[in-house]
């Protein structure tokens, strides 16, 4: 992230986050950990870049998308979603730079990224209930007419909490953002891993839906089982990356880990099908299906 | 995998003689061929004979832009109460029209004793980038809104589609991509897929829909939309049914003249020409075609596996069979392929099942050629070639 704002600059911008310490950075976004109202909270600072063509229109769309998708963030119910802090969302100038301020909930446990990275793979309750969260996120969004379009490992925390095993971060925002530089004038995309290959498609985007969302969860999910992403490999260049996930069919999953039943594995790989129609379209029956695999 | 009569002039006993056996398991009626009356007639005559028969009735709203041309042939079409031709931006303009039509197809088939109701639809004539294809979707929507506001009711949609548009790939894959992700999606599907012959030569279906990309492409619907909770029905399919339930096909029709065996819009339109009774015809499994009577006898001396060891090769032995046994012998044939290329619950085992025959009918028409058979082997063979690219089409665009 450019222009990251110091912790104190941005405490003195923010008063109501006390004892306030940066955690982390990506995209556009820090983060930072505080205590408001006397709970912990992760405070969220996202940047604000200078409209290219200096157009007020551009950048009052930009913050209109950001405020409408933490008003998402608000009226979800979802266990399985971080929810809002105290701190609503305000735009604060900071060393000459704007930014976006809002606050979430402090939730305990490390990504999923750091699972893969540093945990044994997992079994199959682990995998279930990731599977079970990750889609009924995706419902929940769908019913609203959402798409998350930014699910992936480092955006999943597994808690360790018994009524919600994974949280899923950052909903829609990043995407929104994101989504403007991936698309806009700024040439090829930037992290398309966990991309439905229809994202790549501009024209593409008229019939957007849930589907792609699933292809992102998919693909965590074999990622979190696998410890291996389907498609990308080591030192690889992103143009053969992208070729992959537009072209060739990953193995499936079962030949990673024939210990998982056979359904799971089933279920993951028709989740990262390259046409939306041979993936799920009922999440209803699918997380019944989840559900039912032991 | 269901198997259906595909309804047509000269019905004669061949409905109640079928269900009666159990060679199929209903009837798609053809309101070109019955009035509302007759067709009511027929309905209940055939459920008191067959009473877990599924009872349809394809409401053919796809000819209506006939209606007015000198050489229409429209036959008892114009006395049902949906038909009535609306233009195109009409329909597209004014939703009440496509409620009206749907309304008007669906509750007559109701009165009619349907037990399977077939939603109206327009024909997809070139791509499914137009505005036939943005009708049919609307079409769709509306059956589905019928079906949900008469609880009790089985309301199929409806796709009738020329071959073009399964030609162009890119569009094709959107529409399925976007009929997939309807909120509201019917539950079943009759599916028609045309072509511009009406009948194929030599007892094979029409060369320009036996292409690759053509068949592959009607597989993949079928597949789909069996994935996403959509049963398919498919109408005209005759011996193209075991590839379509190799990839996962509810059911097929076929009649039994050509006109019902495969879908062509010229069959609502008068052609020229001195018509001629059709040859009687054995379906053969092995060589998957069908053969004339004279063929049968003469390649059954010299290869094993010709005659299908079925009931009703009995009206071919030592005579010629009427037109009731023949088409008894189709269904029992398409039947039992059927069975081989649907039955495995895998999908990799029924598309090798699909391979094995092929390959089977291959090797029975090389031989053949050697025997000195080869009057028209290059065009069968070139069919079944057809069928094996289709079957890898396929699995590309399966993702398999």
């Amino acid at each position: 992230m450019e222009h990251i704002p110091g912790a104190q600059a941005l405490a003195a911008a923010v008063p109501l986050a006390q004892g306030l310490t940066y955690v982390t950075a990506g995209g556009f976004k820090a983060m930072y950990r505080a205590v408001v109202d006397g709970r912990p909270e992760a405070v969220k600072a996202v940047y604000l870049p200078p409209d290219v063509d200096d157009s007020a229109d551009e950048r009052a769309q930009l913050l209109a998308r950001l405020t409408r998708e933490i008003g998402i963030l608000r009226e979800s119910a979802s266990p399985f979603v971080a929810k809002l802090g105290r701190i609503s969302p305000t735009q604060v100038a900071i060393a000459g730079h704007q930014y976006l301020v809002y606050s979430e909930e402090l939730l305990p446990g490390r990504s999923v990224r750091e699972e893969i990275r540093f945990a044994p793979r997992p079994g199959m309750d682990d995998l279930r209930a990731l599977a079970v969260a990750l889609v009924s996120v995706i419902r929940d969004l769908a019913v609203g007419g959402h798409i998350h379009r930014d699910i992936k490992p480092d955006n999943v925390i597994r808690t360790g909490l018994p009524e919600r095993p994974f949280v899923v971060l950052d909903l829609g925002i990043a995407f929104k953002v994101a989504g403007t530089q991936l698309t806009g004038k700024g040439g090829p995309p930037g992290t398309p891993l966990y991309m439905a290959p229809e994202l790549f498609n501009p024209e593409y985007k008229q019939v957007l839906d849930y589907r792609s969302d699933l292809y992102s969860a998919g693909v965590t999910l074999y990622e979190y089982a696998a410890s291996k992403h389907p498609l990308a490999r080591r030192d690889e260049d992103a143009f053969t990356t992208l070729y992959r996930i537009l072209r060739q069919l990953p193995g499936p999953l079962a030949s990673h880990r024939p210990d998982l039943p056979p359904p799971f594995c089933g279920i993951v790989d028709r989740c990262i099908r390259k046409q939306p129609a041979l993936r799920y379209s009922d999440l209803g029956a699918l997380l019944a299906s989840l559900e039912a695999i032991r | 995998m269901k198997l259906y009569a595909q309804h047509g002039h000269g019905a004669g006993d061949k409905l109640a003689k079928g269900l009666a056996e159990g060679l199929v398991d209903g009837v798609i009626f053809s309101p070109r061929y019955l009035s509302p009356a007759d067709c009511a007639a027929a309905a209940a005559e055939l459920r008191a004979a067959a009473p877990q028969a599924d009872i349809m009735i394809d409401p053919e709203y796809h000819a209506t832009p006939v209606v007015g041309l000198p050489n229409a042939q429209l036959g008892h079409l114009e006395e049902w109460p949906h038909f009535r031709p609306v233009q195109r931006t009409r329909l597209l303009t004014d939703p009440s029209e496509v409620r009206r039509i749907v309304d008007a197809a669906l509750s007559v088939q109701q009165r009619c004793g349907a037990t399977v109701l077939i939603a109206p639809s327009v024909f997809i004539p070139s791509s499914f980038d137009s505005m036939e294809g943005a009708l049919a979707l609307a079409f769709l929507q509306e059956s589905v809104r019928w079906g949900e506001e008469s609880p009790g009711t089985q309301v199929l949609g409806t796709l009738v589609v020329h071959r073009d548009a399964l030609v162009n790939q890119a569009r094709f894959l959107e529409f399925m991509n976007g009929l997939t992700g309807m909120p509201d999606r019917p539950a079943g599907m009759y599916l028609v897929i045309g072509s511009d012959n009406s009948s194929g030569s030599g007892g094979m279906p029409p060369d320009d829909l036996v292409q690759p990309d053509v068949l592959a492409g009607w597989m993949y619907m079928n597949l789909v939309l069996g994935l996403n909770g959509c049963d398919v029905t498919n109408g005209f399919s005759d011996i193209l049914m075991p590839l379509l339930g190799a990839a996962g096909a509810a059911a097929g029709a076929a009649g039994w003249y050509s006109n019902l065996r495969s879908f062509c819009m010229d069959r609502y339109l008068r052609t020229p020409g001195v018509r001629k009774a059709p040859l009687l015809r054995y379906l053969s499994m092995t060589l998957l075609r069908r053969i004339d009577v004279g063929q049968r006898e003469a390649y059954a001396d010299l290869l094993g596996g010709v005659s299908n060891d079925l009931a009703y090769d009995g009206a071919y032995e030592g005579r010629e069979p009427d037109r009731t046994e023949e088409m008894m012998q189709t269904w029992e044939a398409l039947r039992a392929l059927n069975g081989r290329a649907a039955g495995p619950a895998d999908i990799d085992e029924r598309l090798a099942a699909l391979g094995v025959m092929v390959s089977a009918a291959e090797m029975a028409w090389a031989q053949l050629g050697k025997e000195g058979f080869t009057r028209g082997l290059e065009a069968v063979l070139g069919y079944l070639q057809s069928l094996r690219e289709a079957i890898q089409g396929f699995r590309a665009l399966a993702e398999l």
